[in-house]
């Protein structure tokens, strides 16, 4: 028991500390009578500029993140805390991952499948980006999307990040600019941008152009043409600083240095897994755990009877088997393909190991940690006709970012 | 564990009598115990009387953190029971009580009541709520709100 000694009221005598008897405590104060919970009342403006910088954001960090998004819209000052970088990397917040499909046909939105919810929505793009026919996306990393954004011939690339809605052009190194391949890589420190670009004339060679966003310059290196093979249309998978391709005729992994340019052929045996039956291989990596993994087709006289995935043991330097496909599901994927395998390009998203084909609208994947099979079904609002030229990309959003 | 009485005083005058073992639970008061051990009235500026009793509530219940599961749900249940009595303005007050007399379980619960609370307020509600002018013109607050659609309007209801 104790007492409390007020001024001007009588003493009031409180028991114990049970529920019950706390309520009328709580009620005694007239300062303090209970309103009711579920109507904002109105409030002195000063508590809320009496409430340090510090607690808000540590309530602010409570929220989902979607009613952060809302508050953006309260007020400039609100917007510029939420999307502050400090706040931004003080906090980690659960957002969405999804699928992006982009097609020819459809210059200024793009559908957006996402895998947990089995859910469809679009990603629309600002006015300042709308595309044209001759423009389109190459690229996504990391909730970065990579755009070439001149009409007529390339001479800019746009990085936009949809969620911050922010972006940046980037000019080419040179003009006209043709190339082959185009990844955007990022980093916790940045991102980069590799292109394999090629000179007009025939004659002249190859070379690796890259941009990084630290410097916010272009390096250019050679040596491609003893690697790679002239229109090879495979983007390169990032591990261990180094991009990685699988080549055809003969199978073979190569590398690229992404700090000096060096390019390495992976020699040995075992270094290419069942070299003798193979008839197209694919590469992806899971940035997350850090693993190379490898999409391949088996069977006899170039024609896939199988397919199978292999993951890359660093220490013995060697493929290991981890899935096959089961044949129904091979048979199905074959035959929409038409054993043209060209059309076949893999992709990492959260876990799953995506099989895609540029003249199909599905997505066959793989999900690492279920050890499941799956397809991704064609998404509700494309039209029938549209047969081929579906690119699909993982965009996993982020606010930290930075264009 | 020590019997002695402390009087806290809040800034408009009120004073609450209470162990030490509750009172050392602000850590303001700790500290200006180490500092001084004779001390046996506290006068606390920045807070009301009807606030400090809140806080004072709040650190009676958890004197004694006891480790085991049962406790700890137990404790838990009550801390519950005690949020659901304030409304958003009364949160707000004993946030800043908190923070003021340091008591860092009571600043988490708070903050987490606050932040379920208003989770669910629309943008004029909040506004309402923390007297924050709209410092947008109409235009912009369009936009500002159109920028992040995609991400969760049709998303956020799960499919069965």
């Amino acid at each position: 028991m104790f007492r409390l000694r007020t001024h001007g009221k009588k003493p009031i005598t409180i028991t114990t500390t049970t529920t019950t008897t706390a309520s009328t405590f709580l009620y005694w104060s007239p300062e303090s009578s209970p309103t009711t919970l579920s109507s904002p009342t109105n409030m002195d403006p000063t508590i809320w500029s009496n409430l340090p910088n510090h607690l808000l954001e540590h309530i602010l960090s409570l929220l989902p993140f979607k009613t952060l998004l809302t508050l953006r819209s309260i007020s400039r000052h609100l917007r510029s805390l939420i999307l502050s970088p400090s706040f931004i990397s003080d906090h980690s917040f659960s957002l969405p991952s999804f699928l992006l499909l982009s097609h020819p046909q459809s210059f200024n939105s793009f559908p957006l499948f996402n895998p947990n919810l089995i859910s469809w929505c679009t990603l629309p793009l600002p006015r300042s980006l709308s595309l044209t026919n001759a423009s389109s996306l190459l690229s996504s990393s990391n909730g970065l999307l990579c755009f070439s954004i001149s009409p007529s011939s390339v001479s800019s690339l746009s990085i936009f990040n949809p969620l911050t809605r922010s972006s940046r052009s980037i000019k080419l190194p040179c003009y006209p600019f043709h190339f082959e391949l185009l990844s955007l890589l990022t980093s916790p420190e940045g991102y980069k941008i590799f292109t394999l670009c090629s000179s007009s004339s025939a004659a002249s060679s190859r070379s690796v152009c890259l941009y990084d966003s630290g410097d916010r310059s272009w390096r250019k290196f050679g040596g491609v043409d003893q690697v790679l093979p002239r229109g090879f249309n495979q983007d390169g998978v990032f591990y261990n600083g180094s991009l990685y391709f699988a080549r055809s005729e003969p199978f073979l992994i190569v590398s690229v240095d992404l700090n000096d340019g060096k390019w390495t052929t992976a020699t040995g045996d075992g270094f290419f897994p069942a070299d003798n039956l193979i008839t197209f291989a694919r590469l992806v990596s899971d940035p997350v755990k850090n693993i190379l993994y490898m999409v391949g087709g088996i069977g006899s006289n170039g024609i896939c009877r199988s397919i199978k995935i292999w993951e890359f043991k660093e220490e013995t330097e060697s493929w290991i088997e981890v899935e096959t496909l089961p044949d129904i599901v091979c048979r199905k994927f074959t035959s929409v393909c038409y054993h043209n395998y060209e059309h076949v390009y893999c992709l990492w998203h959260k876990e799953m190991i995506c099989v895609c084909c540029y003249n199909w609208p599905e997505i066959l994947f793989f999900h690492v940690g279920r050890r499941t099979w799956h397809w991704v079904p064609k998404c509700p609002s494309l039209p029938e006709k549209w047969s081929c030229g579906f690119r699909w990309f993982s965009f996993v959003p982020s606010l930290s970012a930075s264009v | 564990m020590s019997s002695n009485k402390i009087v806290l005083t809040s800034s408009d005058g009120e004073s609450f009598e209470v162990e030490e073992v509750v009172a050392r639970k602000l850590q303001i008061v700790g500290h200006m115990l180490e500092d001084d051990c004779v001390i046996n009235e506290i006068p606390l500026q920045n807070v009301t009387g009807d606030i400090l009793s809140m806080v004072i509530e709040y650190c009676k219940t958890h004197v004694d953190e006891e480790e085991s599961e049962e406790a700890q749900t137990k404790l838990k249940t009550w801390d519950e029971e005690f949020m659901k009595k304030f409304d958003i303005k009364t949160l707000l007050q004993i946030i800043l009580a908190a923070n003021y007399l340091n008591v860092k379980g009571l600043l988490d619960l708070v903050s987490q009541t606050i932040a379920d609370t208003i989770k669910d307020y629309t943008p004029e509600q909040i506004r309402e709520v923390f007297g924050v002018e709209n410092d947008y013109t109409e235009e912009e607050e369009a936009e500002v709100r159109k920028e992040n659609a995609w991400a969760f309007d049709e998303a956020d209801t799960p499919k069965p």
